[in-house]
């Protein structure tokens, strides 16, 4: 057995769409460890949804996975069939969505909908499955577990149908969570206890999760390892503290500046300038190049490689290439650099 | 159940209210209906006309025929027909409601049940060939006049095939097929086109992708999730369905030659038969009426977002 429990290679995935090929996912590679939790972090439209959905295949029907390599364990999904795929799907990789308020059927008993996948994958009876529901609703934290099993979805609050998205998402315990921006659509309190149920269950039960999100301040509490997704690629990845204190990417610095922190005010929020790049024509360098402040002639002829900053680190910069020009970091940002290198200067005094 | 009572008590007191606006309306609009209803009216001397009037209480100011008609309909008194041998209109209705009634449900019923299906079988197959002639099925359903269906039916299973009676009401079931096919095309067509509409937006919906993602396959979807969610909001039309229905057996019923309620109409209306019309008119109103009061009722029932009563929310 190895580490990786998933390993995505040069994923390539397009959609046709009316107004030409949108090239959604541009080469993207990473590896998901055992009982890791890898988030991916992005703007809208940087192509998070498709590189998950892609995993477990359910991408809607004008998609095209053009290239690369999925592979679950030692199982390609990209040659399953539809058949073997639906096997592993909800058993072995489940997903939850962002928004808890249209995930659930609204005229089914949160009961049956939590048991279906059960009876489904592991052949459990009505009953059986009918005992682990609501074992499984007591584990995500619904009181009354025996009584609300009866209950449709509008007679829970936001909050409580994502546990409720959660609890089926856990019924066949699977290897696998894709949890796609599941806090999105909560308020702030609500968000710390589902992020911290998440967590409590992967304790539990050992399994991966994939958290993805758009707001890098949520993934300090969750990830282990995280990667930056800008038009369709990874532009950084490595452990979550390298992220957060060694950022070599400007994007990366980009989204860590527009963590709403509490003691900035409205104004003081800052937001990336620009807008994501066409991804009908995607630009020939760097997709980041005209929204990059720091951006070199370079970054419009050619894109980048990654560069290997740490053994765990890697970033997709100019910058990073040794012939480049030193520049000076944003402040907030050498701050940062500050912190790290206050926390490990122990280890590099040695 | 106390929340039942006062539901369908209010529900049962607007019916009421509406049907006596309509059955109004019908009474002052038959004033102004042109001609009499007595057959060849230059053939009477005005002697007899009045002695008619007086009987039929014609001759009373409009008023008071107004206030005594509808003392009448609250006893469940219709008045007497001016055509059909002085019966009470009441009991010419009660003996020619059966065969429409029957008629009706039957082919309500094949109706919804046909379309809800090519309904869901063109949205699994959306945008396929199989979507398109279904498709263009419930459009032809919904277009043709149905008596064109009726002529071609008789011509092709009475005349040619032989299999069904032409038309008449004397074979017990048989006399009935044709005609409910006939019948059946305009709802079947208004079910398909709604179904097909609401389950593609349903296939749509997050919680379908949620299912598929816990490795439901695609019929077990469409059954378990999309039938329920896209076949409820069918009850809302199903008022528009009966409307339609009504109207259409009034021709269907000339044509397959059922001694229905339909073909009573026409004759009433074509004979300025007063108190036929208005009593037919005021059933008409009733049904249609007292569908909507179920229809609310299934909904109720059906769809567990509503409730009677806040209440049970959190
Ligand atoms: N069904 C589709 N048809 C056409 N284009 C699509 C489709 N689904 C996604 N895309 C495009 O693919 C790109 C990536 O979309 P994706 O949903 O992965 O973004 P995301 O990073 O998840 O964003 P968000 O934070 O908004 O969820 C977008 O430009 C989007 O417009
Ligand atoms: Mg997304």
């Amino acid at each position: 057995m190895t580490e990786k429990i998933v390993s995505v290679k040069n994923l390539q995935v397009s959609f046709d769409t009316f107004s030409g090929k949108v090239h959604a996912v541009r080469g993207v590679s990473f590896d998901l460890l055992r009982g890791e939790t890898l988030a991916i972090v992005g703007e809208s439209g940087s192509g998070k949804s498709v590189t998950c959905r892609s995993i477990i295949r359910l991408l809607s029907k004008n998609a095209s996975i053009d290239e690369g390599t999925i592979f679950y364990e030692d199982e390609e999904m990209l040659l399953k069939t539809p058949k073997e795929l639906r096997k592993i799907r909800g058993k072995e990789i489940s997903i939850i969505f962002q928004d808890p308020m249209t995930s659930l059927n609204p005229t089914m008993q949160i009961g049956k909908q939590i048991s279906r996948p059960m009876i489904h994958h592991l052949h459990l009876s009505k009953n059986e499955a009918k005992r682990r529901a609501i074992d499984l609703l007591d584990l995500v934290g619904i009181p009354n577990s025996e009584e609300r099993y009866k209950n449709y979805p509008h007679q829970f609050s936001g909050g409580q149908r994502q546990r409720i998205v959660i609890a089926i998402a856990l019924a066949c315990n699977p290897r696998v969570l894709i949890a796609d921006e599941p806090t999105t659509a909560l308020d702030v309190t609500i968000q710390a206890q589902i992020i911290e149920l998440m967590k409590e269950i992967q304790k539990k039960t050992g399994m991966s999760i994939i958290f993805i999100t758009h707001d890098l301040g949520v993934v300090a509490k969750v990830a282990d390892r995280v990667a930056v997704m800008y038009g369709g690629k990874i532009v950084e990845f490595g452990k979550t503290e390298e992220i957060y204190y060694l950022p070599q990417h400007p994007y990366t610095w980009g989204l860590l500046q527009s963590i709403p922190s509490l003691e900035e005010t409205e104004e003081d929020l800052y937001a990336i300038p620009g807008s994501p790049p066409d991804l009908i024509h995607p630009p020939k360098g760097d997709a980041f190049y005209l929204r990059n402040p720091y951006a070199l002639e370079v970054d419009l002829h050619f894109e980048p490689p990654l560069y290997q900053v740490s053994p765990t680190h890697y970033a997709a910069t100019w910058l990073l290439d040794k012939r480049a020009p030193k520049i000076a970091v944003p402040a907030s940002i050498q701050r940062r650099y500050d912190i790290y290198h206050q926390r490990h200067k122990e280890g590099y005094d040695e | 159940m106390a929340k039942w009572i006062k539901f369908i008590g209010k529900r049962i007191i607007y019916m009421l209210v509406t049907i006596l606006l309509i059955s109004s309306v019908t009474f002052f609009l038959m004033q102004k209906l042109p001609g009499s209803p007595y057959g060849n009216e230059e053939k009477i001397t005005s002697a007899q006309k009045k002695v008619m009037n007086e009987r039929y209480g014609l001759d009373k100011p409009v008023a008071e025929q107004y206030l005594l008609y509808m003392a009448g309909i609250a006893r469940g008194d219709f008045g007497i027909s001016l055509q059909f041998g002085d019966q009470p209109v009441g009991k010419i209705i009660a003996a020619r409601i059966g065969p429409s009634v029957q008629l009706g449900i039957q082919a309500i019923i094949l109706g919804t049940v046909v379309g809800i299906i090519l309904g869901i079988i063109s949205a699994m197959f959306q945008n396929t060939w199989i979507d398109t002639s279904t498709s263009l099925t419930a459009i032809l359903g919904r277009s043709v006049p149905n008596f064109v269906f009726a002529v071609l039916l008789q011509l092709i299973f009475a005349i040619h095939l032989q299999w069904l009676p032409i038309g008449l009401w004397d074979q017990g079931f048989y006399s009935t097929v044709l005609p409910t096919i006939a019948l059946s095309f305009a709802p079947m067509a208004d079910a398909a086109r709604f179904v097909r509409t609401e389950m593609i937006d349903v296939l749509h919906s997050d919680f379908i992708e949620l299912a598929r993602a816990t490795g439901i396959g695609e019929w077990e979807i469409a059954a378990r999730h999309g039938l329920r969610n896209a076949v409820i909001p069918l009850i809302t039309i199903l008022g528009p369905m009966v409307a339609s229905l009504l109207v259409g057996s009034l021709v269907i019923e000339k044509i397959f030659a059922v001694p229905g309620i339909g073909e009573q109409f026409i004759k009433s209306i074509l004979s300025n038969d007063y108190f036929t019309i208005m009593g037919l008119t005021i059933l008409y109103s009733a049904l249609l009426v007292a569908v909507i009061l179920v229809v609310d009722i299934l909904y109720v029932l059906i769809d567990p977002r509503i409730r009677l009563s806040e209440g049970d929310e959190e």
